[in-house]
């Protein structure tokens, strides 16, 4: 506590000198560090980690994850934490599907998933700032309820989906050499990116996370602009889930299980704060970067799922412990 | 108190000697050759402007930083500490200023922390001795306050007393007070003082650091003055006075702190900005009416619980009155929020900058920037540089100091960031700025400019409403007073030529 009370009190009066500055420039940076040592530490072991083909893969097998994340990431700003996307992303992906199954018409299945998950995040927001129960509880709930919801439309059943177009447009096809999955997660990425770094809605997101109190007395409508995350990270867990259950072929009621710790970790990892009003999407990427070649790095190297689990825990723990406990 | 300082220039029993410590951080020198030494049942001040080096002092004797040299003599002995534990267990305590009360315990409970009374079962704390206790320690000191009361159910003032007591019962023979009347009203400042009086017939030391001075004059036996790190001098209160104070607090020949707006109460110009019409609130307001005119600085002050802050609350949108109306330039208002407020062009800055007017985390842009967002955007998008450069200009109006515009707003100094907060509000013109305690806890320095601004501001005929229970900042900048009493107006007084402060005093407690 005295350390950092040193350098507050320094940056006061003047500037830090050098070894500081590094020092504080590595904290706030843990992420990219934390992604080039992974890196490395790959290329070195295994000689199929760098090849242009494992590459795509990892952002192949990335983009659920980072979409989700992306969409997150204002939740998180705003001092909300959102558990329900796993659950989100598999109801959209069965509203998707049960849509195009029933009409043929992809275009309308995208918009209804899209909505469903516009709706779900809605209701988060709603709750949490209307209602007054703390986002935690509010999405707990959510994502039992609705993941019960996807449940029962089908009776646990999947939804399987003959369509080209659905196939090519998000999950398996490609423009160039690019998958659609990974043109999607750069849409995303973009999107929230100019969101929170350019418009409006992005400053009042970090006022409300930084200070409620204090954006409430600046005027800010502090439950709408929640509610707007929300309903932001709503359609981003959707279109996840449409990606994804495109890539099966399939929609399944029990898809995206777990997927909103990953996501969480993620942008925790990328240098956002649980308390809100502290965090960017590139950090949620380079978070996402870290968890997801970490991933296929073990797979390469012959571990197995559970050591992966395991590494990754131990991975989100030491970060967070480098880039130190920050006093606001 | 004569004899008592006879007594202490007789025998030189210094129960405290800080002698030439130095303290660097990182490159700067935060303290150099300091000197300091405190006598037996002497109550004495520290002063400086912020960032003086009083705060850095005070941390190192109280363990929480370490010196870099210098010797540390206490009862004679010399001691070295290396953590805050050291120097609890010499009997050196502090009163913080930023409570460190714990909201959800009872006032004996918080008082006893960490040195309750057990009962005989192992692990149990004896609950009814501690009340008992408690009792005692507050008969001792002629206070009354039911210990069993939670502490987030108390105001701001009577938890700083609970505080103190807290501090009382840890039996310590070195007590730092820091701004401890900064929350206090004028009764609560009283029984301070008197509980300040009692511990000097203890033979308790008091180290006092006030940005107050009046009450430096009304309580302390002797005066340190530091300035930017080093001492200037160490008097007897009884050789200085307040002027000589503040030239040596500030290095400068001060000319005049008074920067008196001189608005005509022209009785021609009738035109009221805002008028509000037998205000009710609960059993807090009832039925308080007044008016505002263009360019009019009102200062509305009253105890605590004399209705000010609901006031403040109401006309801000936070609160709805259960009966009366407000126009706004003769129109009617109903103000949901205060998004509503701020839309008709009244402006509140809140009391506690901290928690209500700033984002700390965020930068000074951020913070300056974002009550005009909208105006500086187009269509949903803010232009960077619009943002750049309207924040670079109220840094340069507001005179805020800082390295870049780009800085965290919690890295400022107390002065500072109040004028972020000011700025912010003045970044559009207000029709009424609303403000409350606008100085507490600031230095005379950041005080007299935070009063030019508002004085600046009414010249250029913005209505101002002033909340304050700084009864020398109204009399200095207020053009008319109310003082409420019981959640009524009980008086109301023009101050020109300006108002005595005893009457204000008394009009204050109802008299």
């Amino acid at each position: 506590m005295a350390k950092e009370k040193i350098i507050e009190d320094t940056i006061i009066n003047q500037d830090l000198r050098k070894k500081d500055r590094i020092k504080i420039i590595f904290r706030s940076n843990i992420v990219f560090v934390a992604l080039v040592v992974v890196i490395a530490v790959f290329g070195f072991i295994s000689p199929n980690f760098f090849r242009f083909e494992n590459i795509l893969n990892i952002g192949r097998q990335l983009s659920i994850l980072s979409i989700m994340a992306f969409g997150m990431t204002p939740v998180i700003i705003s001092g909300n934490i959102d558990l329900s996307v796993g659950a989100t992303l598999a109801m959209a992906s069965m509203t998707t599907a049960l849509t195009i199954q029933a009409t043929d018409q992809v275009i309308l299945g995208v918009i209804v998933g899209l909505a469903t998950g516009a709706f779900i995040g809605f209701l988060n927001g709603f709750l949490s700032t209307k209602g007054g129960i703390p986002s935690f509880l509010t999405t707990l709930g959510m994502m039992g309820a609705v993941r019960g919801f996807a449940m029962i439309i089908t009776s646990t059943l999947a939804v399987q989906v003959y369509n080209q177009k659905y196939w090519s447009w998000f999950g398996d096809g490609k423009i160039g050499f690019l998958p659609t999955s990974i043109m999607w997660t750069i849409i995303a990425f973009v999107f929230i990116h100019v969101l929170l770094r350019y418009s409006t809605l992005g400053r009042y997101i970090y006022a409300v996370g930084g200070n409620l109190r204090a954006a409430n007395f600046t005027g800010i409508k502090t439950d709408k602009v929640v509610i707007w995350s929300f309903v932001i990270c709503g359609i981003f867990s959707a279109l996840a889930g449409i990606i994804l259950s495109s890539r099966m072929h399939a929609a399944r009621p029990n898809i995206g299980e777990g997927y909103e710790l990953n996501a969480i970790a993620a942008i925790i990892l990328g240098g956002a704060s649980l308390f809100g009003g502290k965090g960017n999407v590139i950090g949620t990427l380079l978070g996402a970067l870290v968890i997801g070649t970490l991933g296929n790095g073990l797979i390469l190297i012959g571990f197995d799922t559970y050591v992966q689990t395991m590494v990754r825990g131990i991975v989100i723990i030491a970060a967070v412990l480098f880039a130190g406990r920050e006093k606001v | 108190m004569q004899e008592l300082k006879i007594n202490n220039d007789a025998e030189d029993n210094y129960i405290l000697e800080m002698l030439n410590i130095n303290k660097n951080f990182i490159g700067v020198k935060a303290l150099e050759d300091v000197s300091f030494r405190l006598k037996k049942g002497e109550v004495h001040a520290i002063v400086g402007e912020n960032g003086a080096g009083k705060s850095t002092l005070m941390k190192i004797l109280m363990g929480v930083y370490i010196k870099d040299s210098g010797d540390i003599i206490i009862d004679g002995k010399k001691v070295e500490f290396k953590s805050a534990i050291d120097a609890y267990n010499m009997g050196i305590s502090m009163i913080f200023q930023e409570l460190s009360l714990i909201p959800q315990l009872t006032v004996s409970q918080n008082i006893f922390l960490r040195i309750e009374p057990r009962s005989k079962l192992p692990f149990f704390v004896n609950e009814n001795s501690i009340t008992k206790k408690s009792l005692e320690l507050m008969k001792n000191y002629k206070i009354n306050i039911n210990p069993d009361i939670k502490v987030e159910n108390l105001n701001r003032g009577t938890s700083q007393i609970v505080e103190i007591l807290k501090v009382l019962a840890q039996k310590s023979k070195i007590i730092i007070m820091d701004e401890p009347t900064a929350s206090l009203t004028r009764e609560e400042e009283l029984i301070l003082y008197n509980i300040i009086k009692m511990l000097k017939t203890k033979g308790m030391s008091i180290i006092f650091i006030s940005h107050r001075l009046k009450e430096i004059f009304e309580i302390c036996d002797y005066v340190t003055v530091l300035r930017d790190g080093k001492n200037v001098t160490s008097k007897n209160i009884a050789e200085i006075n307040e002027k000589n104070l503040i030239e040596l607090m500030t290095g400068k020949k001060i000319e005049c702190l008074h920067h008196k707006a001189v608005t005509t109460l022209d009785s021609k110009d009738e035109k009221y900005v805002l008028e509000v019409n037998k205000l009710s609130f609960k059993s807090r307001l009832m039925g308080v009416s007044f008016k505002v005119k263009k360019g009019e600085i009102l200062a509305v002050t009253g105890l605590m619980g004399s209705g000010k802050t609901e006031i403040a609350t109401i006309l801000f949108g936070l609160n709805k009155p259960d009966t009366g109306d407000i126009f706004v330039n003769g129109r009617k208002v109903d103000f949901k929020n205060p998004f509503d407020a701020i839309k008709e062009g009244l402006f509140l800055i809140p009391e506690d900058r901290k928690n209500e007017g700033l984002f700390l985390s965020h930068s000074i842009e951020h913070n300056l920037i974002l009550p005009i967002i909208k105006k500086i955007s187009r269509g949903s998008f803010v232009s960077d540089i619009k943002s750049k450069n309207k924040a670079q200009e109220q840094v340069k109006n507001m005179s805020i100091k800082t390295p870049s515009i780009k800085q965290e707003v919690r890295y400022l100094s107390g002065g500072n960031q109040q004028k972020v907060v000011i700025g912010k509000w003045l970044m559009e013109r207000p029709t009424i700025l609303i403000l409350d305690e606008p100085t507490v806890g600031l230095d005379v320095k950041s005080k007299s400019e935070v009063r030019k601004i508002i004085c600046d501001l009414a010249k250029s005929d913005c209505s101002v409403i002033v909340f304050s229970s700084d009864l020398d900042e109204i009399i200095e900048i207020a053009d008319r007073i109310i003082v409420l009493y019981k959640g009524t107006v009980f008086k109301e007084f023009i101050n020109f030529p300006a108002v005595k402060e005893e009457i204000l005093h008394s009009a204050i407690q109802g008299i």
